[in-house]
């Protein structure tokens, strides 16, 4: 195993400390609807400066990995993604603390975070080179193509009817659209608004969008807000555990995708989540179970946005790119620390950088008790407390939250009218989560587009750049397997009945 | 969401679809002001839109369906909080963060409560909710620097 002597260097009693302190701020920070893995990094990278750099390092990680977790507890317990990372846990993760079974999704959320977060950093200490390479082969059409394999998870997620749900992502799409072009600079549909030139900021419109309906909904009745399951007493550890042992491969795969999405600069947490939730669901043998509170939903995506920790560190410190939002700032952070990142790095300066990757992998393993600890405290408390004192508290965390992202109170504005739009469309039918995808993936597939379109025509074929690329082609073929799939299995299953009876 | 679903004609999600068409239409008129490359997804996605509010206004009004949803509880407390919410979010920069908190939360409390309020239980639920205000603001506004809108109060 490269550079193992530095593996005493992480465990050291002040690194151990200093990667269990982080992991605890990270989780709490990121439990709280709004606070981000990326501004969870930011606000305590200062802290890290008197520090050495390989422990500075291994805080700045340990804050991410506990951060992107942390995410889940909201996205749970409240149908509100604490990070954007979480969205998709809130599918399932909700449902099943809705029937009781909150303290279980806790601890399957740690557990399959631990586990992707271990595969990300294995990943980092293993591969780091050769997967950095893999950043430099997507180009825009890649991107395009993998916002639209996003996309198609609107089919998967369509409550009630599937045109309503298109509708929805249409309104997202549109939503992503308002602000200054990303090519060309119109102005486009801002109303004149200076506030709105810079766009919707996602984080806002995702508190406001999955958070105000909650919240709306918790003071129009005096009914329980969450069920107490039987066997709340207890972690539900060895339970949790058997669960993953039977989707162990959903985990492995959900991860090895977290990772490899993590590597992709800009693409992050949310798409590679999302893109686990959909392969866990073309591959399950129920799949209309996900959304209905499946476990295995639950496990795809925390295990997924986990991994992306350490498949984003590989193209920050091997080629300097930053794979997510918050590996930017660690980046920023490492050359404050003197840090050279580069290919270099791993030879010239392999104390550091291996002192770093066990320290991840350490901060992730801390992850287990601390987040176990945590999540049982969290769950306990949410139950236990009263209804007319949790809605005005998460009304107050939602202002906060989306006041923090930027220090822009037309962002809280923002939050709060998207909340009511939400809400209206919820009560005709209308599920936000269309919506929140299109919202997201809809930059992505714009730039991506695009930017392809105009190097396609300066080549002299826009429709080769498109199809005739080979990571295009394996995209795409993903996307007509998952658009394909539950429509030929079904109709080979209505026959394969059909022989049957007869 | 609390809401029963019901067999009969789903005539919000048709009228909710009539608006998207409306919306598809603004969007194709005002694209024709911006450049080929920033018009196209714009026209992609409000012809897209149009077409399927389209197919589901036909649906809809076809036959019953299983889409329809009709809301259960209280209608004043949903109107009334998120005027709270609203005017929380107009008032954080003339009035101050904390101040504006401050009310914000004994409203959303008032809206809340179903039960009889008692001297006990409103000295612990506002004694708990200020506490949780008040620590976070200091915890944001002077360990982690969050410029939190200090208005013509706090």
């Amino acid at each position: 195993m490269p550079g193992f002597e530095y593996l005493l260097h992480a465990l050291s009693p002040m690194s151990l400390l200093i990667a269990f302190a982080g992991v605890l701020a990270g989780i709490l920070i990121g439990a709280m609807p709004g606070l981000t893995a990326t501004m969870a990094v930011a606000v305590l990278v200062p802290f890290t400066f008197g520090m050495e750099p390989g422990v500075a390092l291994i805080a700045l990680g340990a804050i991410y990995t506990g951060a992107i977790y942390g995410g889940a507890y909201s996205a749970i317990l409240l149908k509100t993604p604490g990070t954007p990372s979480s969205i998709a846990t809130t599918f399932d993760g909700y449902p099943m603390a809705k029937r009781g079974d909150g303290d279980l999704a806790l601890t399957l959320a740690c557990l399959a975070s631990v586990f992707g977060g271990l595969v990300g950093a294995a990943f980092l200490l293993l591969l780091a080179p050769p997967l950095a390479s893999v950043a430099l082969s997507f180009g825009p059409v890649e991107y395009f193509w993998l916002a639209i394999f996003g996309l198609t998870l609107i089919a998967s997620l369509s409550e009630g009817s599937l045109i309503k749900s298109l509708i929805g992502g249409c309104i997202g799409l549109l939503l992503s659209m308002i602000g200054v072009a990303e090519v060309g600079g119109d102005v486009r549909f801002t109303g004149d608004s200076q506030a709105l030139l810079g766009g919707i900021d996602i984080v806002s419109a995702l508190i406001g969008l999955y958070c105000v309906p909650v919240l709306l909904e918790l003071v129009a009745s005096p009914d329980p807000h969450m069920r107490l399951g039987s066997r709340v007493s207890s972690y539900r550890l060895g339970e949790g555990m058997r669960q993953c042992w039977k989707s162990r491969f959903n985990i492995i795969r959900s991860s090895v995708i977290g990772t490899v999405v993590g590597i992709l600069p800009g693409a992050g947490g949310s798409i590679a989540s999302l893109i686990a939730y959909s392969e866990a669901r073309r591959v399950a043998k129920q799949p209309e179970k996900f959304g209905t509170g499946e476990p295995d939903g639950l496990l795809a995506t925390e295990s997924s946005n986990n991994a992306t920790v350490g498949g984003g560190f590989i193209p920050t410190l091997v080629l300097g790119i930053p794979g997510t939002p918050p590996d930017a700032v660690i980046l920023g952070a490492l050359l404050v620390q003197g840090v050279r990142v580069g290919p270099q790095l791993f030879g010239e300066q392999s104390e550091i950088v291996y002192t770093f990757i066990y320290g991840l992998f350490i901060a992730t393993v801390l992850m287990l008790p601390v987040g176990l600890l945590v999540g049982r405290y969290a769950f306990k408390s949410l139950v236990g407390i009263p209804k007319a004192l949790l809605a005005p508290s998460v009304a107050f965390l939602t202002i906060l939250g989306s006041y923090a992202v930027h220090n822009n109170a037309h962002e809280v504005l923002q939050m709060v009218l998207l909340g009511g739009f939400a809400w209206v469309m919820a009560s005709w039918g209308f599920s936000a989560s269309p919506i929140v995808l299109g919202l997201i993936l809809g930059s992505i597939a714009e730039g991506g587009f695009v930017q392809g379109y105009l190097i396609g025509s300066a080549k002299g074929s826009a429709l080769a750049e498109f199809f005739g690329r080979p990571i295009s082609i394996g995209i795409i073929v993903f996307i007509l397997v998952g658009l394909l799939y539950p429509v030929l299995t079904r109709r080979f299953g209505k026959k394969e009945m059909k022989h049957e009876y007869a | 969401m609390s809401t029963h679903e019901m067999k009969v004609r789903d005539v919000w999600g048709a009228v909710a679809s009539v608006i998207a068409i409306a919306i598809g239409v603004m969007v194709l008129r005002a694209a024709r002001d911006f450049d080929t490359l920033g018009a196209v997804f714009p026209r992609s996605v409000a012809v897209l839109m149009i077409v399927l509010g389209a197919c589901y206004v036909v649906l809809a009004l076809r036959k019953p369906g299983m889409n329809a949803v009709r809301l259960e509880g209280s209608g004043l407390r949903r109107l009334a909080l998120f005027c709270v919410l609203l005017g929380w979010a107009l008032l954080l920069e003339p009035l101050g963060f904390l101040t504006t908190s401050l009310i914000g939360y004994v409203l959303g409390l008032l809206i809340a409560n179903f039960d009889r309020w008692t001297p006990r239980m409103t000295m612990i639920y506002c004694g708990a909710g200020c506490s949780m205000v008040v620590g976070l603001f200091l915890l944001f506004r002077f360990a982690l620097h969050v410029p939190l809108p200090p208005g013509i109060l706090i």
